[in-house]
C-alpha cells in the first residue's frame, strides 16, 4: 500500500502519529498541503515518509478529522458522484449526509475541538459543517440558555449591559 | 496559527473589578504564535474573558472542584467575590496544556475561546436576530455579529420580529451597522408570504427591498438566496457583481432583461424554485456550471416564444416539473449530468384542447429537438415523467445521439407498446454502461429489484458493447413489467 501511494504521518499535539494518504490530505487541508509543498524539495529523491507536526490538535480530535477527511476526500472511497453534482435520482440524499449528521452528533467540547482543528487545518467543508452544528445548538435558545449550555460567563457590568441592550435595542 | 492558550498571558490573570473598567495591559507575547493585532480589536476584553476559562479549567483534574467553580460562574453577575481571584502564586499556564483542543473535558467557556474567524463563521449560520442578540452574552461577543460571514434575514418564520415596521428597522440597522469591510459569504433573505401584512408590505416597498439587495451585492456577497413567493415581485435591475458565485431564488418573477447573467462573470450555480418567467426569451450565462429549475417553474406567462437556455459551460442541469412549454436547451458541451422530469400530460386525443393549445397558441410546431438534443453530451442522465413523457417522445423523433452516456435512469414513461423509446435510446447510446428502470414505483423504496447482466455471446449488435448492468426496480412483476423483461431478453440481457 505505502509503496503505491504516498503517505504522510501527522503527529498530534500529544505525540500520536497518524498515517494518511498524501493525496487525500492535500485535497482536504490547505494547511497541510502548504506544509507538504514546503517539505517536498528536500524529500524529492528519498523514499522516507514525511511526518508533520500538528501542534494544535490532539490525537482524539485528529483521528476524528482524518475519519472525516477519508470519507469526503478519498476519491476511491466516495461512491457515486462527486460532491458538486446536484444529484442522480429523485429522493436520493447525498450519500454522505447521514455520515455528516452522525459526525457532528457529539458533545459540545468535542465539537468545538473539531471547529478549532478545521480552522487550523483549513478544511473548509469540515469548518462549515462544524460551525453550523455549533450554531444549531445556539439557535432558538435564550441568552441564559446559551450561557448555560456553553458555560459563557457574563462579564458585563450592570451599566455596560444596559448600554449594550440600548445600543442594539433594534434587535430585541 | 492561533492557539487558544496563547491569548491568556500572565498579566491578565488578575480579574479584579477594576479590570473591567480599564483595559488590561496586553502581556508580552512571542511572535508567530498568534494572529495579528488587527484581527483582534477587543483584545483587552478578550484577555479578561479568557481568564474565566482559565480559572475554571485549572482545577478540572479534581473534578468536583471544577464543577463547583463552573457553577459559581453562572452567578458571576453578583458583586466581585474574592474566590474568583486565582491563587496568588498561580503559575502562568503552559502553552498547549490549556489549549482548548488539549482538554476536551475541561468544561468552562470553550466556545468563547474559538478564534474570531470561527465565531464570525458560526454566527453566519444563525438567523440574523439570533446572531445580533449574542452581543449581550459577554464582552467577547459584543461586536462579533458585525463581522459575521453570513446574514440570514427571515421574516415570518416564527422569529419575534413580526411587525413589518420593526423588521424593516431591523434590516436597515443590520446592513448599516455591520462592519463595512468584513467579508460576506452568504446572504439569505426569506420573506414568508402567509403573513398578509408581509404581502402588503412587499407590494408597497419593492424599492426598499431592491435597495437592500443592491446594498448586499455591494458588500461583495458570494452566495445570495432570495425567497419571495410573489410572482410579481421582480428585481428592478439585473444583478451585477464580480463576486457572486451562487444564486438561488424561491419564487420571484423574472423578465427577459433580468435573465441575462453576463454581468455576474463568476456565477457558477443558479437555482430557481417555483419562479415565474414573464416572456423570457433567453436565460444566459457563460460561466454557469450548475443550473436547477424545480417546483413548477412557470415558463408560460405571456409567452410568445419558448425560453432558450444558453449556458455553454454547464456541467449539471436539473429541470424538475416545469409548467408551460419546456425551455429549449442550447448546446452544452461540458454537460456531465442532467435530471429532467417532464410534467406534461400529453394525450392520444387529436382534439385535446391542451395539446392543441400548446401547439398552436405558442407556435410549438415540433420543429425542434427541444430538450434531448442539448443533453447529448451528458454522461449521467435521468429522464422521468409522471405521465407519458410527451416532450421526450417528441424529441426522440429527432433521434438525438448520446455519445458519452454511461448511466441512464428512466421510469415507466419509456414503456410503450412497441418499446420505441427503449429501442431508440439504447441504439443511440453507444457507450452506455448502466441502465436503471423504475417501473410503476416510487424511489427510493422499491420492493423488488432485478439486476440483469449482459450475455456477451448473444449480445445484439445494435446496443452498447459496454452495457454491464440493467436494474429493473418495481413493486411487483405484473404483466407490463414482464413484457419489459421479455423485451430486454431480446437484446441478450438476462437476469
Amino acid at each position: 500500500m505505502a509503496s503505491e501511494k504516498k503517505v504522510v504521518f501527522l503527529r498530534s499535539s500529544d505525540g500520536e502519529a497518524f498515517e494518511v494518504s498524501e493525496e487525500v490530505i492535500s485535497a482536504a487541508s490547505v494547511t497541510i498541503k502548504g506544509m507538504i509543498d514546503e517539505e517536498s524539495p528536500s524529500r524529492a529523491d528519498t523514499a522516507a515518509t514525511t511526518t508533520l507536526a500538528i501542534p494544535n490538535v490532539t490525537a482524539a480530535t485528529l483521528s476524528r478529522v482524518l475519519h472525516y477527511v477519508n470519507k469526503h476526500f478519498d476519491a476511491a472511497a466516495v461512491v457515486g458522484r462527486p460532491d458538486d453534482y446536484i444529484f442522480c435520482a429523485p429522493g436520493d440524499e447525498h450519500p454522505l449526509a447521514r455520515f455528516d449528521d452522525d459526525f457532528v452528533d457529539v458533545d459540545n467540547d468535542t465539537l468545538i475541538d473539531l471547529v478549532h482543528a478545521a480552522e487550523y487545518l483549513h478544511i473548509k467543508k469540515l469548518f462549515d459543517l462544524t460551525c453550523k452544528a455549533v450554531a444549531d445548538k445556539l439557535k432558538g435558545r435564550t441568552i441564559d440558555q446559551i450561557r448555560e449550555t456553553f458555560g459563557i460567563v457574563n462579564d458585563y457590568t450592570v451599566e455596560e449591559e444596559v448600554e449594550v441592550y440600548r445600543e442594539n435595542s433594534w434587535a430585541f | 496559527m492561533l492557539s487558544a492558550s496563547a491569548l491568556s498571558g500572565p498579566a491578565s490573570l488578575t480579574p479584579t473589578r477594576d479590570s473591567r473598567l480599564r483595559p488590561v495591559p496586553r502581556p508580552p507575547r512571542s511572535a508567530g504564535l498568534r494572529t495579528p493585532l488587527a484581527r483582534r480589536p477587543t483584545i483587552p476584553l478578550l484577555g479578561h474573558c479568557r481568564l474565566h476559562s482559565a480559572t475554571v479549567r485549572r482545577p478540572s483534574k479534581q473534578h468536583p472542584a471544577g464543577e463547583k467553580l463552573a457553577r459559581d460562574h453562572h452567578c458571576l453577575r453578583a458583586p466581585a467575590r474574592p474566590h474568583r481571584r486565582p491563587p496568588a502564586g498561580m503559575p502562568p499556564r503552559k502553552r498547549g496544556k490549556v489549549d482548548g483542543a488539549a482538554s476536551p473535558d475541561a468544561g468552562g467557556d470553550r466556545i468563547s475561546a474559538l478564534p474570531d474567524d470561527a465565531l464570525h463563521h458560526l454566527l453566519s449560520f444563525l438567523p440574523a436576530e439570533d446572531a445580533v442578540r449574542t452581543c449581550v452574552l459577554a464582552r467577547r461577543w459584543r461586536h462579533l455579529w458585525k463581522s459575521a460571514t453570513g446574514l440570514r434575514i427571515w421574516f415570518g418564520y416564527g422569529n419575534e420580529l413580526q411587525s413589518v415596521k420593526k423588521f424593516r428597522e431591523f434590516v436597515i440597522h443590520l446592513l448599516l451597522l455591520r462592519k463595512r469591510h468584513s467579508s460576506l459569504h452568504t446572504c439569505e433573505l426569506r420573506l414568508r408570504n402567509s403573513a398578509s401584512l408581509c404581502t402588503h408590505w412587499l407590494r408597497k416597498d419593492r424599492l426598499g427591498l431592491n435597495l437592500w439587495i443592491r446594498h448586499i451585492l455591494d458588500c461583495e456577497v458570494r452566495t445570495l438566496r432570495l425567497k419571495i413567493r410573489d410572482p410579481y415581485f421582480c428585481l428592478h435591475l439585473p444583478l451585477v457583481s464580480q463576486h457572486l458565485t451562487t444564486l438561488a431564488f424561491v419564487g420571484l418573477g423574472w423578465t427577459d432583461d433580468l435573465c441575462d447573467f453576463s454581468n455576474c462573470p463568476n456565477l457558477e450555480h443558479l437555482e430557481f424554485d417555483g419562479s415565474t418567467f414573464h416572456g423570457v426569451q433567453q436565460i444566459s450565462s457563460k460561466s454557469l456550471k450548475y443550473l436547477s429549475f424545480s417546483n413548477n417553474c412557470d415558463f408560460d406567462f405571456y409567452m410568445e416564444s419558448d425560453t432558450l437556455i444558453c449556458t455553454p459551460s454547464l456541467v449539471s442541469l436539473r429541470l424538475d416539473k416545469h409548467s408551460g412549454s419546456p425551455p429549449i436547451l442550447d448546446s452544452m458541451p461540458s454537460l456531465k449530468e442532467a435530471f429532467l422530469r417532464d410534467p406534461f400530460m400529453g394525450c392520444d386525443d387529436q382534439d385535446c384542447y391542451t395539446c392543441i393549445h400548446d401547439k398552436v397558441q405558442f407556435g410549438y410546431e415540433y420543429n425542434k429537438c427541444v430538450l434531448l438534443q442539448g443533453l447529448s453530451e451528458a454522461e449521467n442522465l435521468t429522464l422521468m415523467s409522471d405521465y407519458k413523457g410527451a416532450h421526450f417522445f417528441r424529441d426522440l423523433e429527432w433521434c438525438p445521439t448520446f455519445n458519452n452516456l454511461r448511466t441512464l435512469l428512466l421510469n415507466e414513461w419509456c414503456v410503450d407498446p412497441d418499446f420505441y423509446v427503449l429501442n431508440c435510446i439504447l441504439k443511440h447510446s453507444p457507450v452506455l454502461e448502466k441502465l436503471t428502470l423504475h417501473l410503476f414505483t416510487k424511489a427510493p423504496q422499491h420492493k423488488l429489484e432485478m439486476i440483469g447482466r449482459y450475455n456477451q455471446m448473444e449480445r445484439s449488435a445494435t446496443i452498447s458493447k459496454h452495457l454491464k448492468e440493467i436494474r429493473v426496480q418495481c413493486e411487483v412483476v405484473n404483466n407490463k413489467v414482464y413484457k419489459v423483461l421479455k423485451f430486454l431478453g431480446t437484446f441478450g440481457i438476462q437476469s
